[in-house]
């Protein structure tokens, strides 16, 4: 029972690293232009179906191609930012989230179009297998997506702590008007934003690629976690996002060791739902106004 | 439906004041039954062509193209002149909702007969409509037993349901265990949570004791997850001498390739009705080490019986895949559908529901006696046969006489 | 396919005769409209009626009050699995069911508002953890045998006015249109009531309005349990039309989208946007499946481009451009 637990314990991180790259980018997004994202999960999907085809198509290792499946993700980000989001920001904010699921709605059905319905799963032979660590299996390819997503949060905190367009997207974020004043261009840092949460989408989805299957949906899997976890953590807030998306993956694997059924699904949205009504700022969040 | 309940509503809603009394709908479609050759015969399907059973639902339609063209190329309908089978498509997302519009609009443009759902909630919805439009509806595949419990005249199905699907199932698996000599006395149980993975577990449930197996545990994982490596743990740290499995394709790769990681030590595998195991592209895509003597008590086709090999060859050349389970039995259902237009020798739906209803079918590619329905529309000879994974091949090895090869058991 | 209830265009313009004969030539076509449908084209009204009222329901809370809920599937969930349970496993009649349902939904429409605005979750909080308890509920019928489990709720066929159950689908059809009908009247009293006028200055700025002495958070429950009790009545529609019902049919995110996209594509807080919006995208949905549906996901594609260029190009939904337009033209 306690190796149980103890594996539940460690399977749950490891995923739960995932959903907080997921949500690193929602988070962004959200911070600095208040937007609902609906079609970050359908970006995930796209930057799976990047690895998969630059290593089924070219032979790329998936970690190797993971640099081009950021910049493709990245300019797509920005472009649907700068050609259908940025029109629209001044309209009521459920506008851009209906925006953003008619994106999704568009992106998933051309890949199901585009590259068929088929379950896709990536094989690399010395992925293949699990490290253990005393009686826990540490499975490889979860172990870099681990790492992976902590790199990732790692450097876009630091890009954002201390470099001169960090501090203006950060600024961007507090006070739009604001920073609108003291020169910032702030049409600009909004489509940079998306780029970088649609970049960290799009890499999430190339970490978990050697490990799940991919597919037009697959997306589903991650979007409605990802806005748990963001909420969780404090809208907006980094540090949050990477506590939150750890708790939310270690409560339902915790869930599904010792809950029947399929209740660990329940954990997720029951912790989701505590922490915002005693914690309504998240865990890690500032005072928020609407 | 009946006669009584109609008057009883028409005075009814009298009472409710005029609007209702309107309801009495020209039934443009009753069709040009009368016409006597037509010159095509229209028969419609209702899968998920769209959404996240897509997969499955465009493997089905592809296999209903070929059993209609299987007949157009021998002849067309006989009894009508040669009449050409036309399949028109429906599809329903997945939704019964849009199901049942589908429906609605197929029948408006003329099928004598329907094929679905995939899904028994898209069942449930789409046999209704069919029923109150007194059309005859073919299950392609949908397992719940319930489909066919709600007193439908019209529904009919070739398909083994749940009930059957997990008693053979646990027939196969004492079989297995008396024919290797290796006792098979524990099992874990793991399915997906919507019908499909509940319905053939509780099924499990109630046959695995009377056949003295013992349960050691039950798991149910969310049908769409990222994740089942704590589930599999749970199923390793049961250690039962055989572990089963019911899921859909796409979890159904993954739960075997995290059974194999957490290092399940299990005389074997098996899956029941799984999507995945006894799927052609199984071991493609979970691996030889993952997949290899994986067995699966699932719906499938007949192998001793050379017609299948030309079936399986055709659908091959013509789609460049496979033929899956689902296809397997969107063909067979096809072809019990075309075998009644052709015994009715008309295009009236009630003379191709009674056609149906005296289906005696021996020519098939079903393993199994002849096609015949039971009062209920069940087929009566249905039944699955135990698969196992060899050289990436799902073979069958039971029940013998389908059977391809001998098993391997215990497995490891 | 402009088939709005004809009392409301009556009331709600300022030429009255022309309207209010235009208005009498709708309504002759809205009740005769079985008459010559075929049976799709009957179904496709019904759904689009049902889609109106649905969207309708959210309006009273999202439009009116301008509190964004993205989880009206609890409501919708709590009306259907009330009725069918109630008739599937104890016989009781929906007529009951309904009833139950509908004060189950306002008690959980009254709670997550409660629970919501006592810690002031405002925005895109408040749309995500309605979100979030809809889920709860989707998940918890899943696991929970005694409602069904995943297996869902079969009813149990027998028709007659008292099991709200006919033959016909045209009962279905003018049983839509009267619900339809009745909570257009009703979002048109409440626009000139007290309280929504309250819920308009609370769905401006809710701080301006409590400094004006609204009581915001009486007004905001006032308007969930209002709106919940509407949508559990469409809930149970869905469960007397298809005679079944699941987890995720009743409790899934599609339903709480479904509630919403009318609203946008038609425009939020008005009693014509919601109607507008269903009698546009519903029969949209329908044909372009029927038409492209074939082809994998080209119908899906179609109509999510469709929704982005909606979205784009009419920030206020068709009334609120409309009403633009009307304004431009006589200053």
């Amino acid at each position: 029972m306690l190796l149980l637990l103890g594996q539940a314990a460690v399977t749950g991180l490891l995923t739960g690293a995932v959903y907080a790259l997921v949500a690193v980018g929602l988070t962004l997004i959200f911070g600095v232009m208040r937007v609902v994202n609906f079609a970050h999960g359908a970006l995930l999907m796209l930057g799976m179906y990047a690895a998969y085809w630059f290593h089924v198509l070219l032979g790329v290792n998936p970690y190797l191609s993971l640099p081009v499946t950021f910049i493709l993700l990245f300019a797509l980000g920005a472009v649907i930012q700068r050609g259908l989001l940025q029109p629209i920001l001044a309209a009521p904010q459920h506008n851009q989230l209906l925006l953003t699921l008619g994106v999704m709605l568009i992106i998933e059905n051309l890949a199901l179009f585009l590259w068929s319905p088929d379950f896709r799963t990536l094989r690399i032979g010395w992925l293949e297998g699990a490290i253990p660590l005393g009686a826990l299996l540490l499975n490889k390819p979860r172990l870099i997506a681990f790492a992976g997503a902590l790199v990732l949060t790692a450097a876009l905190y630091l890009f954002l702590t201390f470099t001169e367009l960090g501090r203006a997207i950060r600024a961007t974020a507090q006070d739009r008007t604001g920073a609108s004043l003291v020169g910032v261009n702030v049409t600009r840092i909004n489509t940079l934003t998306f780029g970088l949460g649609a970049a960290c989408a799009g890499v999430a989805g190339a970490l978990i690629t050697p490990y799940l299957y991919t597919a037009p949906q697959v997306g589903h899997v991650f979007l409605l976690y990802g806005f748990v976890v963001v909420v969780l953590g404090g809208l907006g807030s980094f540090t949050g996002a990477l506590a939150g998306g750890l708790l939310i993956g270690i409560g339902e694997s915790l869930g599904a060791a010792l809950l029947p059924g399929s209740l660990k699904e329940l954990v997720v949205y029951l912790i989701f739902i505590l922490v915002l009504l005693f914690r309504p700022t998240g865990l890690f969040g500032v005072p928020h106004r609407g | 439906m009946s006669r009584l309940t109609r008057r009883e509503f028409v005075k009814r809603s009298a009472v409710l004041g005029g609007a209702a009394a309107l309801t009495s709908v020209p039934q443009w479609a009753i069709r040009a039954a009368e016409a006597a050759t037509p010159a095509e015969v229209k028969i419609g399907h209702l899968h998920p062509l769209s959404g996240g059973l897509a997969l499955e639902g465009g493997e089905m339609r592809d296999a209903i193209l070929l059993a209609a063209d299987d007949v157009n190329r021998a002849g067309g309908i006989r009894s009508l002149g040669g009449a050409r089978v036309t399949v028109v498509h429906g599809n329903t997302e997945g939704s019964p909702d849009k199901g049942a519009a589908e429906a609605e609009r197929l029948i408006g443009e003329g099928v004598v007969g329907l094929l679905g759902a995939y899904q028994s909630a898209v069942a449930f919805v789409t046999t209704q409509v069919a029923e109150r439009r007194r059309i005859p509806y073919v299950i392609t595949v949908a397992v719940a037993d319930e489909i066919l419990e709600r007193g439908f005249t019209y529904t009919f199905r070739v398909q083994p349901n749940s009930t059957a699907m997990a008693q053979y199932a646990i027939e196969y698996l004492t079989t297995l265990g008396k024919m290797t000599r290796t006792p098979v006395n524990t099992i874990t149980i793991m399915h997906e949570s919507s019908i499909f993975g509940v319905s053939i577990g509780d099924r499990l449930v109630r046959f695995a004791g009377p056949a003295g197996l013992r349960i050691l545990e039950r798991i149910v994982y969310p049908t769409v997850t990222a994740d089942v490596t704590t589930e599999c743990t749970k199923v390793r740290a049961a250690n039962p001498d055989v572990a089963i499995f019911t899921g859909y394709f796409r979890d159904g790769v993954l739960v075997a390739r995290t059974i194999r990681e957490v290092g399940l030590r299990a005389k074997g595998i098996m899956g029941v009705a799984n999507g995945a195991f006894s799927h052609p592209r199984f071991s493609a895509e979970a691996g030889p080490l993952a997949s290899e003597n994986v067995m699966d008590a699932n719906y499938y086709y007949n192998p001793v019986n050379p017609r299948t090999r030309g079936v399986f060859r055709a659908y091959r050349e013509r789609f460049n895949r496979d033929m899956s389970t689902h296809a397997v039995y969107a063909y067979a259902a096809t072809r019990v559908l075309l075998d009644a237009i052709e015994r009715a020798g008309a295009v009236d739906p009630t003379k191709i529901r009674a056609a149906l209803a005296a289906t005696n079918m021996r020519d098939h590619i079903l393993p199994q006696a002849e096609i015949k329905f039971d009062s209920k529309g069940e087929n009566v000879n249905a039944r699955p046969v135990l698969l196992q994974v060899r050289g990436g091949i799902p073979r069958v090895i039971l029940p013998e006489r389908y059977g391809e090869m001998t098993a391997v058991f215990p497995a490891t | 396919m402009g088939e709005a209830p004809a009392p409301v265009r009556a009331l709600s313009a300022a030429p009255k005769i022309p309207l209010a004969l235009g208005g009498l030539v709708l309504a002759a076509l809205v009740l005769g409209a079985p008459l010559v449908a075929t049976p799709y084209l009957l179904r496709i009204l019904i759904m689009t009626f049902y889609g109106a009222y649905l969207a309708q329901s959210w309006n009273l809370v999202g439009g009116y009050a301008g509190q964004f809920s993205f989880g009206h599937a609890t409501f919708f969930g709590l009306g259907a699995y009330a009725t069918a349970l109630l008739f599937a496993k104890g016989g009781i009649t929906p007529w009951l069911g309904m009833l139950v349902g509908a004060i189950l939904a306002t008690g959980a429409g009254v709670f997550i508002g409660f629970l919501s605005f006592r810690y002031g979750l405002r925005g895109p909080y408040f749309a995500l953890v309605t979100l979030a308890f809809a889920e709860v509920c989707r998940i918890a019928v899943t696991n929970w045998r005694a409602l069904g489990g995943a297996m869902g709720v079969l009813i149990p066929l027998r028709q007659s006015l008292g099991t709200l159950q006919f033959s016909e689908p045209a009962a279905y059809y003018y049983i839509i249109v009267a619900m339809t009908a009745g909570i257009s009247m009703l979002a048109l009293v409440l626009e000139r009531s007290r309280l929504g006028i309250s819920m308009e200055a609370v769905r401006e700025d809710v701080d301006a309005a409590e400094a004006l002495g609204v009581d915001t958070t009486r007004t905001r429950l006032a308007a969930m349990g209002l709106s919940a009790f509407c949508t559990a009545l469409a809930g149970t529609f869905y469960v007397q039309f298809f005679s079944y019902v699941d987890p995720h049919l009743a409790f899934g995110i599609d339903v709480s989208i479904a509630a919403i996209l009318p609203n946008i594509i038609g425009g939020t807080g008005t009693v014509l946007g919601p109607l507008a919006g269903s009698a546009i995208l519903v029969p949209l949905g329908e044909w372009m499946r029927a038409y492209l549906g074939g082809y994998r996901g080209v119908h899906l594609m179609v109509y999510g481009a469709i929704l982005v260029v909606a979205i784009v190009f009419l920030p206020r939904g068709l009334v609120g451009a409309v009403r633009r337009w009307w304004g431009a033209k006589r200053p």
